[in-house]
């Protein structure tokens, strides 16, 4: 795991399960998609209609994908050094699995409402 | 066709339920030798052999699902809503998050288990796991919504 390159994996798993988590939270949506009518939109757009839904799951999983990579790329550009002291090695194999488990417990949280009632 | 990709959808599901499982529990739960009864011999496989093909089945799964996913959005989600089965709604929201992270989980799980890193084994048996719990979260989700009608009896 001292490998530069292989330091930039784990970060894109743990960046995409963050950002992944914000998108759908605050609807950073980089892509939009109208299943009705079959078309695409750039970022964020609403429903044409009451009966015609909007899709932004493809655009979350775009946002999460883009600030994994760009995060990867950042960890593997950065000095090793830097890194070693910005995120101690002691505390990525914890986040390497804490973090997409965090986030599941929050979209628990967040979806709640459809349980208890 | 929706139909059609929808069985491929689970059959693909089915297998990774299988391969996954398989590797979580030799993981977590090895076993020396390879003889003994059926559950010896389930957890007695080799993990890293499974590696490849849990990324292949999670990635073809996932394509599959998204291809699908629509259709559910204008039918089936509509038909929930009209009869108020909030549960079976939600669960399919938790399901679409847990895959979406699971997804992201992919490169890490590959690496873990084909880089051999030594001291992070935990790590790679807490991911597997972490992936597994997912993968059947999701299945039984899946085989639930698919069966609702006859379940709920609406």
């Amino acid at each position: 795991m001292s490998d530069r390159t292989t330091l930039g994996i784990p970060v894109f798993s743990v960046a995409f399960a963050v950002a992944y988590l914000l998108a759908t939270e605050l609807n950073w949506a980089l892509v939009t998609y109208h299943p009705i009518t079959g078309t695409w939109a750039l970022g964020v757009e609403a429903a044409k209609a009451p009966r015609q839904p909007a899709m932004y799951w493809y655009g979350w999983l775009l946002t999460a994908f883009f600030a994994g990579a760009v995060s990867a790329a950042i960890a593997v550009a950065l000095p090793h050094d830097l890194v070693g002291r910005l995120v101690p090695g002691w505390v990525w194999p914890r986040l390497v699995w804490g973090v997409p488990l965090v986030c599941m417990l929050l979209v628990l949280v967040m979806l709640r409402g459809y349980f208890l009632r | 066709m929706i139909t059609l990709l929808l069985i491929i959808h689970g059959l693909l599901a089915m297998a990774l339920v299988g391969a996954i499982t398989h590797q979580a529990l030799a993981a977590c739960w090895p076993t020396r030798g390879s003889g003994g009864d059926l559950v010896a011999r389930f957890r007695a496989v080799s993990g890293p052999v499974y590696t490849n093909t849990v990324v292949v089945l999670f990635v073809l799964t996932f394509v599959l699902g998204s291809t699908i996913y629509p259709s559910y959005r204008v039918g089936v989600r509509n038909y929930l809503i009209s009869f108020r089965l909030l549960t079976p709604e939600g669960a399919f929201e938790v399901k679409e998050h847990f895959a979406a992270i699971g997804l992201g989980l992919l490169p890490v799980y590959w690496l873990l288990w084909r880089g051999k890193p030594v001291g992070w084994e935990r790590v790679r048996d807490i991911v597997t796991v972490v992936l597994a719990v997912i993968v059947w979260l999701s299945f039984v989700v899946g085989h639930v919504l698919n069966n609702i009608r006859g379940l709920y009896g609406a």
